[in-house]
């Protein structure tokens, strides 16, 4: 009867399952800040080989690792879904994504036909099994409204990839009668809004309420925001394949829609419950204003690069705070279900100190960043700072993995198997 | 009143009452702190009696099912009576960073076990059942005491 009507109560996934995608991304993390540092001169060029090899990095390497590791582990406990051999699949997502990333950047800076095929076929291989999964089991359940939100995003995503594999196969010269740089525009519109921001968005509804106990957003606006959003985006890639000018006008609904969203949920934190001010909350709150003022600059129409800054500052910020959350939990969560009474606590596992230093290192660096925008020199302590700071993530993650395998080895544990 | 009604608006008494605990060791309270954790530590064991001797039971006949589901929301019952234990004596000793840790992951797991209560067992007991049978159960369940 569960099964069927969706409402499997299993648990959680095995830990590494979603630690292995998140050290992923926080090590591309690393990677990206040194492309930052060498290659910030072409940044406004979005064309340029250099600066597609920095944002595929950071969307793909860095933003896809993490927001999958989050999905293997949200789908069961906060849907009732089930995946299947989450530790094989999640062990050949990891790798071939994280292979085909590194081809893909060689690919942009080579421009070898044979390095995008081989980077598109692992990238592919590696979404697409796994979105076919979570999105075949997110169709049998009934929806709550962030499992119906993970399901459009997960579709978004399948859109972006394929668009993606039209744009690579006309790159390697095939012939396709369709206009590159509108389908670039969709392109980047699904991956940006329909993927990243839907899925933030939907996880919001559940996580933002359970992690501080804030008030519930209301049911009819969870429901139909996503819905909204992903129609507007379908709408807009019909006017741009047809040629019509006012898919623009589209888009500004949708940075309406995010203006919106980012100030209702900066009014749920401002009510939270819980006298908690840790560092994952003003991750939170820095993500929060950073979506504001990227749909206000992409409202004016005020520049590519500024803005881009903003939604990728809105976007690591809420990585950071999930992370800062999630990984101590279920380092603890998982040796206290197997029975270690000498589990280290949440705070044992990060401690709050560290997370806050990373927490303000990261915002110098968003902030650097920013200004370098207009004193290019700046770039490189900017860099340098993003580095510190997904090396503080990247360390964080690596260390709770350390903490509990050291348990699971040396740890007390209690005789589950009394007679 | 629906099933669904009386028992999370349970849940949302208990946030609250954690949640004025976690101010008061914060603010450095002990005393305070001790007798909202105590009150804290009283509604949701109370709580969790309610649903272990009379919703689980019924929610085992309306299914047919006493191994699926509530069985895993006794298994967390048992984890949360575990924490409080831990939490209980980090505000004995006045440990305030021990008390913070352990009820960051106590909050988690309860609004982690609250949901999929919520969100599954109490939404499907509510459409079962008709007013009749769901009032007789709350009328049960006020009746019950520590």
């Amino acid at each position: 009867m569960f099964q069927n009507s969706g409402l499997s109560l299993n648990q959680a996934p095995p830990i590494e399952v979603v630690l292995r995608l998140f050290l992923i991304g926080s090590l591309f993390g690393i990677a990206l800040s040194f492309m930052l540092f060498f290659w910030h001169d072409n940044l406004s060029d979005i064309s340029h080989p250099t600066t597609l090899a920095i944002v595929h990095t950071l969307t793909l390497g860095v933003m896809a690792s993490f927001m999958l590791g989050a999905l293997f582990q949200m789908m069961p406990v906060l849907c009732g879904v089930h995946i299947k051999a989450p530790i094989d699949l999640s062990v050949r997502v990891s790798f071939t994504l994280m292979f085909g990333v590194i081809i893909l950047i060689f690919a942009f800076l080579k421009g070898e036909s044979s390095l995008y095929i081989i980077a598109s076929i692992l990238i592919a291989f590696a979404l697409f099994s796994s979105t076919f999964v979570m999105i075949k089991e997110l169709l049998k359940i009934k929806h709550s409204n962030s499992s119906r939100g993970m399901l459009i995003a997960l579709s978004s995503l399948v859109i972006t990839l394929i668009l993606a594999l039209i744009l690579v196969s006309m790159r390697v010269g095939i012939d396709i009668p369709l206009n590159y740089i509108n389908l670039k525009s969709i392109h980047f519109s699904f991956g940006l809004f329909g993927w990243i921001a839907i899925l933030i968005i939907s996880v919001s509804f559940q996580v933002v309420e359970m992690f501080y106990v804030t008030p519930k957003y209301s049911n009819k606006y969870a429901k139909f925001t996503p819905l909204f959003i992903f129609g507007l985006l379908l709408i807009y890639m019909a006017l741009q394949i047809l040629g019509y000018n006012l898919a623009k006008y589209i888009l500004n609904i949708i940075l309406i829609l995010l203006a919106i969203y980012a100030l209702i949920t900066v009014d749920k934190l401002k009510k939270k419950k819980r006298p908690i001010n840790d560092a994952s909350i003003l991750f939170w709150y820095i993500g929060m204003s950073s979506l504001l003022l990227f749909a206000l600059l992409g409202f004016l129409n005020i520049s590519t690069l500024v803005t881009a800054l903003f939604f990728t500052s809105f976007a690591l910020s809420i990585m950071f705070a999930m992370s800062y959350k999630i990984v101590p939990f279920l380092v603890w969560f998982h040796l206290n279900a197997k029975g270690y009474f000498d589990a280290p606590m949440m705070h044992e596992v990060i401690s709050p100190k560290y997370a806050k230093i990373n927490f303000y290192i990261h915002t110098l660096a968003l902030i650097t960043t920013l200004i370098a925008i207009k004193f290019s020199i700046i770039f490189y302590f900017g860099s340098f700072l993003l580095l510190v700071s997904f090396s503080m993530l990247s360390y964080a993650i690596y260390g709770a993995w350390e903490k509990y395998d050291w348990t699971l080895r040396n740890g007390k544990k209690f005789n589950l198997n009394i007679n | 009143m629906t099933i669904s009604n009386y028992l999370t608006n349970e849940h949302r008494e208990c946030d609250n009452i954690f949640a004025q605990a976690e101010q008061e060791v914060a603010n450095g309270d002990f005393k305070k702190a001790e007798e909202s954790f105590l009150k804290f530590a009283d509604e949701t064991l109370l709580h969790f009696k309610k649903e272990e001797e009379q919703f689980f039971p019924m929610f085992e006949e309306l299914t047919g099912s006493s191994d699926g589901p509530t069985m895993v929301m006794k298994h967390e019952h048992e984890q949360v009576r575990g924490l409080m234990g831990k939490m209980a004596e980090a505000i004995e000793s006045q440990n305030r960073d021990a008390y913070l840790s352990l009820a960051e992951s106590m909050m988690i797991l309860l609004q982690q076990h609250n949901m999929k209560e919520e969100q599954m067992l109490y939404a499907m007991a509510d459409r079962v059942t008709d007013a009749n049978r769901a009032n007789e159960l709350i009328s049960k369940m006020e009746e019950l005491t520590l």
